[in-house]
């Protein structure tokens, strides 16, 4: 039974960086937002850095991958790929690297650059986001160096670059001696203070969180002051479904995890931030009177498009220490030498060359990134007295192209812990991203004897990818006909249910995204706010040309 | 009355610990027999010899203070990793543990080589609770600074303490500042090699 509802003018569902920077941008103008979360908070105690065991927990609690994590806020996802991601508040920003780069001006045109597979311009361009990322990046705190000539000027970071530790020195040098570009990297990760968040200490494992708040995930960057302008976060609140009615979303169901009561939220506007896979699989599982096949998906487009970059890794070992324990873990410095589509190669689009660092003794025995375990046995001390230490890991991350049939959908067969419906992933690499991991993997082991490195383990191109990223599931576009939603996230089917979120991305450039996707919704929430009466009474979405300027 | 009253107090989020995995493993460790401990230290004790002034495992508490917490109890309504449900643990246990105690060096080698094929789960799990067990071991993080360059530093837990000190920075490296980026008016077709 549903219990009687409350009402708001803004629901908002999922609290990572979507749902975060929106709930923050209309509160600070004094709209009422709900904020509905399935998980709860994670509480510094409950990070792994002060534990000797901190390494197996990788692998267990703090596993990027919900099927090994299986904990009661996740749900199951079947399929080929293994998404990476996070159920709590602050989302997958909990745990992620904090690599903080802008999509190019070029990103958003690869329809007219080329328009293979499923690819589509973007409806917006890059300095029509321009002013919204440098919102966001002030919201946020990001470290960095201006001056990249790779990119549009942006605004000075807040603070200087992380440090680079002997690992990234390595490969700076490696690439210049290549004649390749190479830059310091800007990461979500505080060199200098912020609020009560402190600066990054170089403790090394960033991508099981930051209980010092150095790391910026969603939950230290905007909820606190989110929860001070009065957002009325529910955490264990699960959505069972959203509602609409006469071709306006109503609210949604959730079900109360703590109690397992459902309740309704009643709300003028409905903002969708579920991120790249639960933001479909609510949409699929909203299917209702009048929309037969999933909230938003009478074109069918709804969970298609589906991206995860494409990845080729080299971990390498050097003679002499490296220390890739010490520093950020995430990337801190990276070379875009081949980002731009070539007219030289058999593929299109480009790829990012990245680095990480390496963890410690454990993850090193146990074969770190991607290499198998040291022996055991005899040669066992020999190995790991070669490795420990000496270990550098950089890997290419690739645009792959969006076409229809990589895609989610719902698995009815495998259930979460209050009996809804898992998602399903298909996905298959292009031959265009074949090609282009292979060139990359090519170019990875030309940077590895650059380095200098006297053994390499590399994997060629990865299928399945780590599902790291998860984009362009519901995707934004120009019409009707090619996307989910217009050009200000607002969905074709239902004009105040709108979409922010990692599914919003249109390509996924050859990038980390959650830049963009905070981006996106820092300028979706500007323009519920700005046009809120309008949207309102709308009964058809606009398209660009038609729509409210923002 | 009064258990009704208890109840009302229970956080539910209780229940959702007990089926997480939580840091610092079982709360509960699981119990082993006196035998399964002497085999589990001995097969370590084979997976990462001791020498070059590294302790053996069973000398650091790998299977007294590590196995015991990251086997999956029985009762445990999830299995994580390394995925060693303890029914099934200790029955693929019990099956190696008199031969594996009675043979000597050679012998103990042969018998994990044998199972390295033969039931690669279990090895696996065998291999990565003793490999994560081991080099989480406070007496083998101070082997680790004391006698290797590379670990000088060293301290396992990455907090409290971090590295700020000691990390290296930018210093003399600067970027070369070459490359180029299309402005968004300048996007234009492109024809790669083979594309029609």
């Amino acid at each position: 039974m549903t219990q009687p509802g409350s009402t708001t003018d803004v629901l908002v569902i999922g609290s990572g960086m979507g749902g975060a920077a929106i709930s923050k941008r209309l509160s600070d103008a004094g709209i009422k937002v709900t904020c509905l979360e399935q998980g709860d908070w994670v509480h510094p105690t409950q990070f792994p850095h002060f534990h000797n065991e901190w390494e197996i927990e990788k692998y267990r609690g703090w596993a990027f991958d919900p099927n090994l994590r299986q904990a009661p806020e996740d749900y199951p996802i079947t399929g080929v790929t293994s998404p990476r991601m996070m159920n709590v508040v602050g989302g997958s920003t909990v745990h992620y690297a904090g690599h903080w780069f802008r999509y190019k001006p070029v990103d958003f045109r690869k329809g007219t650059e080329h328009g293979m597979g499923g690819t589509i311009d973007w409806p917006i361009s890059y300095e029509e986001l321009a002013p919204y990322y440098d919102i966001n990046d002030a919201e946020v705190g990001i470290s960095g160096l201006v001056g990249d000539p790779m990119y549009p000027k942006r605004p000075e970071r807040h603070g200087p670059p992380v440090k680079p530790g002997n690992g990234g020195r390595r490969m700076a040098r490696a690439w210049e001696s290549l004649g390749w570009h190479w830059w310091p990297t800007d990461n979500a990760i505080l060199t200098r203070g912020k609020d009560s968040r402190f600066a990054c200490n170089s403790c090394g494992n960033c991508l099981s969180g930051c209980p010092r708040g150095s790391l910026g995930s969603a939950d230290v960057a905007y909820w606190p002051a989110a929860l001070r302008n009065g957002v009325d976060l529910r955490t264990n609140a699960r959505v069972e479904s959203i509602q609409a009615r006469n071709g306006r979303a109503t609210g949604a169901v959730y079900i109360d995890r703590l109690t397992g009561a459902r309740h309704e939220v009643a709300a003028d506007v409905v903002v969708l931030a579920a991120g790249g896979v639960g933001t479909p699989r609510l949409l699929l599982m909203s299917a209702q009177k009048g929309h037969p096949d999933g909230l938003a998906n009478a074109n069918g487009i709804v969970g298609t498009h589906l991206m995860h970059h494409c990845w080729s890794f080299a971990d390498m070992w050097f003679e002499d220490p490296i220390e890739g324990y010490k520093g950020a873990i995430g990337c801190s410095v990276h070379s875009q030498q081949f980002y731009d589509t070539d007219p030289g190669h058999d593929f299109v689009n480009g790829m990012t060359f990245l680095t990480l660092g390496s963890f410690g003794a454990a993850y090193s025995a146990m074969g770190t990134h991607t290499a198998p375990p040291d022996p055991w046995g005899a040669g066992h001390r020999e190995a790991f007295n070669r490795h420990f230490g000496h270990h550098v890991v950089s890997f290419m991350q690739g645009d792959d192209l969006p076409v229809p049939t990589n895609r989610v959908t719902l698995d009815p067969g495998a259930k979460d812990s209050s009996g809804l419906p898992g998602a399903h992933i298909d996905y298959s690499l292009s031959p265009n991203d074949i090609a282009l991991a292979e060139f990359g993997t090519a170019r990875l082991r030309e940077a590895a004897a650059a380095a200098g490195a006297v053994e390499t383990h590399v994997t060629g191109p990865m299928h399945p990818p780590p599902a790291w990223h998860m984009m362009g599931s519901c995707r934004m576009g120009s019409t009707p006909e090619n996307s989910v939603t217009n050009a200000y996230n607002q969905s074709w089917e239902l004009p105040n249910l709108f979409i922010a979120d990692g599914s919003s991305l249109v390509t996924g450039a050859a990038v980390n995204p959650t830049c963009t996707i905070g981006a996106l919704a820092v300028r979706c929430a500007e323009y519920i706010k700005t046009h809120h009466r309008e949207i309102l009474t709308q009964t058809k979405t606009p398209a660009k040309d038609a729509a409210p300027v923002l | 009355m009064r258990s009704e009253n208890v109840a009302a107090l229970r956080d539910p989020r209780e229940a959702f610990r007990a089926a997480s995995a939580e840091p610092g493993g079982n709360r509960v460790p699981v119990v082993l027999t006196d035998t399964q401990r002497a085999a589990l230290n001995a097969v370590a004790d084979e997976l990462i010899p001791p020498g070059g002034g590294f302790p053996p495992p069973s000398e650091v508490g790998v299977v007294d203070d590590f196995f015991v917490r990251y086997i999956t109890p029985a009762s445990a309504p999830g299995n994580w990793f390394p995925f060693a449900r303890e029914d099934e643990f200790k029955a693929a246990l019990d099956r190696i543990t008199e031969p594996f105690l009675r043979a000597d060096h050679d012998g103990r080698v042969a018998q994990l080589e044998a199972l390295e094929k033969e039931q690669p789960e279990f090895f696996g799990q065998l291999r990565a609770l003793t490999y994560a067990g081991y080099y989480s071991r406070p007496a083998v993080l101070l082997a680790l600074r004391q006698l290797l360059p590379a670990a000088r530093d060293y301290h396992g837990p990455p907090l409290p303490y971090g590295y700020d000190l000691t990390t290296p920075d930018w210093d003399e490296i600067t970027p070369p500042g070459a490359g180029s980026y299309t402005e968004t008016s300048d996007v234009v077709r492109i024809n790669v090699k083979g594309m029609s």
